[in-house]
């Protein structure tokens, strides 16, 4: 605990010196700034200018920045284990007591945490979906999202550069809702390999009342996310070996 | 305090063992160095030593712990100077040593008492980014140190440091090893081995091939003669003679009475000699 507060106010004095680290907290309450104050007045707007609504679309819209949450998150984390990496101080880190596994318990629970934390505010205080016991379906699956991408990111970028490009490529998540809420049926099943088609379809299915079915989907989606945190781990571990 | 048993070790996938049955034991306050070429296993020893590399076989205990089945806690007695050392390059140096200082439950040293010790009390502000390689040496150094550690493992402490730095880098070892610090260097420099070690071992191919201190080394690999160069008129000439009885050797004695001595020198072996006539390799 005590070195992970050390941890933290380290992070946090690296995010104050760097922009882009710093971009990836602020873009969450972007996100829910966006949301809460926003989305309405700019829904009104359209409606009466284009006569399109919105509205209508609130819960696509919800869950499409709901993704965003997580990638910053673990695009902001993934660039600091690049940075680490890199500079060889895991290395260092493994010989003090907060242990190579204390590094990586620390920097896959971060931006899992922060996501969890400000996905959680968002849905909650975002105020243009109903708040719904299920939506903790994509709140967990979402949190999943970021160590993921951190690690990803982590384990295949040669250096801080190429993350970046990487970071880029995360924007495919995007797709997930996307096809959940505009894709007909079999053809969404081109998005079951994308982490983020889960959690928009487990949210949709209990918003359309189809509780169990809901509550399989989150299941899957789980065990997918666990399957690719390990990966990822794996991936990361045999580049630091 | 360090017990080492037939240690071997084969790192995954590899065909090969890379150790094979090391035996050793290093007392309290003992400097022991580990001396051998690129890729003969002695940095695989250094981390098992240290811990990181675990699926080893055979026994290594260090204080009283076999190293299989260390807990956290076994960081808080150990400090570890890597041969490259990496900071956060945009903090400065004492937010540095702050953050690893903080990662202790021990009591620490003070970092600008510490710094003040390695001739970077002026740099205390400087971002790591700003330093040469060498002030960064010194605070990889206080790094090591800031625990007070009993057991103390550093790689190529003296590298990239100038003379002047070498000499306090090797004083603020000796000083270690007089507070009773056990200190284990890992180096291919063999000119700071035999100022700073005990003890050293010649490492090859993962086993150890010599072990001893540098002077019995020198003494018992070397020729037990003097070496004399003098002027003979327009000419340099030089002549050995055995040290035994030189007291009475009348050549001796006749030749520094009647030319001008240049240089007199006995001639035990050097480490580096030792070390290429003991593995027929060279240190590089």
């Amino acid at each position: 605990m005590m070195n992970a507060r050390a941890l933290l106010r380290n992070d946090i004095r690296q995010m104050l010196k760097d922009p882009m680290l710093l971009a990836s907290v602020i873009g969450p309450l972007a996100v829910f700034v966006f949301v809460r104050y926003l989305f309405r007045p700019l829904s009104v707007w359209v409606e009466e200018r284009y006569a399109f609504d919105m509205m209508s679309h609130a819960e696509f819209a919800a869950m499409l920045l709901l993704t965003v949450i997580p990638l910053l998150a673990g695009v902001m984390t993934g660039l600091l284990m690049l940075d680490e990496r890199d500079e060889n101080l895991i290395a260092y880190f493994a010989v003090t007591p907060l242990t190579r596994k204390g590094y990586y318990r620390y920097r896959l629970l971060l931006p899992s945490g922060l996501a969890c934390l400000m996905s959680a505010v968002y849905l909650l205080f975002g105020g243009i979906v109903d708040v719904r016991v299920e939506m903790l379906y994509p709140l967990l699956l979402t949190s999943a999202e970021a160590p993921c991408i951190a690690l990803f990111l982590a384990a295949f970028a040669a250096n801080k550069v190429e993350g970046l490009a990487l970071s880029k490529l995360c924007g495919l998540l995007f797709v997930g809702p996307v096809l959940v809420f505009f894709v007909p049926g079999p053809w969404q099943a081109v998005g079951i390999i994308l982490p983020t088609y889960w959690p928009s379809e487990s949210y949709l299915q209990a918003a359309s009342g189809e509780s169990g079915l809901a509550a399989v989907t989150f299941g899957i989606g789980a065990a997918y996310h666990m399957l690719l945190l390990y990966i990822a781990d794996r991936a990361f571990a045999k580049r630091m070996d | 305090m360090i017990e080492v048993k037939g240690l071997e070790y084969a790192y995954p996938g590899a065909a090969r063992k890379t150790l094979h049955g090391l035996d050793f034991h290093i007392g309290r306050g003992e400097i022991f160095g580990f001396l051998g070429p690129s890729g003969s296993g002695k940095s695989t020893t250094q981390k098992i030593l240290i811990g990181v590399l675990k699926g080893y076989a055979g026994s290594v205990q260090v204080l009283g712990q076999e190293l299989r089945r260390i807990s956290p806690d076994y960081y808080e007695r150990i400090g570890v100077g890597f041969e490259f050392p990496n900071f956060y390059a945009k903090f400065t140096v004492m937010e540095n040593l702050n953050l690893f200082r903080s990662l202790y439950s021990v009591p620490t040293e003070d970092p600008g008492r510490l710094l003040e010790r390695v001739g970077l009390g002026d740099a205390v502000n400087f971002k790591v980014s700003q330093l040469s390689k060498g002030m960064k040496m010194r605070l990889n150094f206080c790094r090591a140190i800031l625990h007070r550690p009993q057991v103390l493992f550093l790689d190529e402490p003296t590298s990239g440091l100038d003379p002047v730095n070498a000499r306090l880098m090797k004083d603020l070892i000796l000083e270690m090893k007089a507070q009773g610090t056990t200190v284990l260097i890992t180096t291919h420099h063999m000119q700071a081995a035999e100022e700073l070690c005990d003890r050293v071992a010649f490492i090859v191919d993962g086993q150890i091939k010599l072990i001893d201190s540098p002077r019995q080394l020198m003494l018992r690999q070397g020729s037990k003669t003097v070496r004399v160069e003098y002027r003979k008129g327009e000419e340099l000439a030089a002549e050995e003679f055995a040290l035994d009885g030189i007291g009475g050797n009348a050549a001796f004695l006749q030749l520094i009475n009647r030319y001008p001595v240049e240089t007199m020198h006995s001639q035990e072996a050097t480490l580096e000699q030792i070390f290429m006539d003991t593995t027929g390799r060279s240190l590089t």
